[in-house]
């Protein structure tokens, strides 16, 4: 994915697919339900983040990740990090 | 002349801790369960030998190998939990095993400790110094916990785990991957205090990154894929390690052992015991392809691929008359 042009839109369909890979259930994920709503812990956070740099080629490092609390606010992190 | 793992062992200490034991440093079974996947993990007396539990674990290495301790002229032990600072432990197993003046001498490379141990037991071998060597990875991990770090005492257990190295005409050539980087020492060390500290979120990404990847390197080096793998036998720190390892390989659940369950994280001793507990399962088959992948204290790193109980294997002498030492439940 690193060739492509990287858009909000598509970090956000990464992050939804990245957390359904995790065992998240797809149709409870939303933007601004909480992370413990989701079921989502530090260690889903911790490898969100690993996918974002890996896969996106967005420097997130282990610890960028650990102050957010949905989605929203780990999305908003990933695109600041991208100079979105 | 190749090496191939010809028998296993291992010891665990009577006393089982399960995490309701842990009720007063403020967590809980479910936390535990979930972050760790760690149900319970055993513990050493305070006035007990590490070099006993170690030596009952090379002794069922030795009876699962059909090897006997005259054939046995090196003795390796990984471990950071000696009972003495010197000399090392190996020295104190082997005597107590009955193998007449071997080389003895112990590996400190943290949780990759073994994988290390190994790695060297391989090249004597491959080099036609011996055709048998003993490798041991034994902790008492209790020893250098603080027990009133939640986010450490939970994960560590004591245990002892040991393999017979054996030399082997035909199988598959090991390949090993070993490594470190001191310049993130901070991130897992025991200090003067003789207690571990970890930063946990660096460490699981850490791990993660370089048990995976070094895994993809030693396949790639053996020509072999993921799926090629009969069993993967990752250094048990963490469930959720392990698990993230397995999806970024590709491998199915099926190929990856786990037993962080019953023993949490036992460092060096811990890809020993996992083989051990596999053996038990039946999981592993003569002529198995397995991949051991381990990360800790370093940084470092070790990955490899090596063939279980290869046909062919130096095995006991013929008409020697010696049966098996002992057939001690594990």
């Amino acid at each position: 994915m690193t060739d492509r042009a990287l858009t909000r839109g598509a970090i956000e369909e990464f992050v939804i697919d990245t957390m359904v890979k995790l065992g998240i259930d797809r149709g409870s994920i939303s933007l601004d339900v909480s992370f413990d709503d989701l079921g989502v812990d530090s260690l889903h956070v911790t490898e969100l983040g690993q996918a974002v740099d890996r896969e996106l080629g967005v420097p997130v490092r282990a610890t960028d990740l650990e102050e957010t609390r949905s989605l929203r606010e780990a999305l908003d992190l990933i695109c600041a990090k991208a100079s979105l | 002349m190749t090496a191939t793992l010809a028998g296993v062992g291992a010891a665990l200490p009577e006393r089982v801790l399960n995490n309701d034991d842990f009720a007063h440093l403020d967590t809980s079974d479910e936390w535990i369960v979930q972050r760790t996947g760690i149900r319970e993990r055993r513990r050493l007396a305070d006035d007990a030998s590490l070099a006993e539990l170690a030596a009952l674990a090379c002794d069922r290495a030795l009876s699962d190998a059909g090897v006997v301790p005259r054939d046995i002229h090196h003795v390796v032990v990984a471990t950071s939990t000696a009972d003495r600072i010197s000399p090392g432990m190996a020295v104190e197993v082997g005597t107590r095993l009955g193998i007449d003046r071997p080389a003895a001498f112990d590996v400190s490379a943290g949780c990759s400790g073994f994988v290390y141990a190994l790695d060297h037991a391989i090249a004597v071998i491959e080099s036609g110094r011996s055709e048998h060597v003993l490798v041991c990875g034994a902790e008492a991990l209790s020893r250098i916990t603080d027990h009133t770090d939640r986010n450490t005492a939970v994960l560590l257990g004591d245990g002892a785990g040991a393999v017979v190295v054996s030399r082997s005409p035909e199988s598959l050539r090991p390949v090993f991957v070993l490594g470190s980087d001191g310049a993130q020492i901070g991130l897992l060390y025991v200090g003067q205090d003789r207690l571990l500290r970890m930063s946990g979120r660096e460490i699981f990404a850490s791990a993660v990154n370089a048990m995976a990847d070094h895994t993809q390197l030693v396949l790639e080096r053996c020509g072999l894929r993921p799926d090629d793998l009969d069993l993967l036998v990752a250094h048990q720190a963490n469930a959720r390690i392990v698990q993230a390892v397995a999806r970024r390989l590709g491998v199915r659940a099926d190929q990856v052992f786990l037993n962080v369950d019953k023993v949490a994280n036992t460092s060096s001793a811990s890809i020993p015991l996992a083989l051990a507990h596999a053996h038990d399962r039946r999981l592993l088959q003569p002529g198995a392809v397995v991949g051991l992948t381990a990360f800790g204290a370093g940084l470092s790193w070790g990955a490899g691929v090596i063939t279980w109980k290869a046909p062919g294997a130096a095995g006991p002498p013929r008409g020697a008359g010696e049966a098996p030492r002992s057939r001690g439940r594990r």
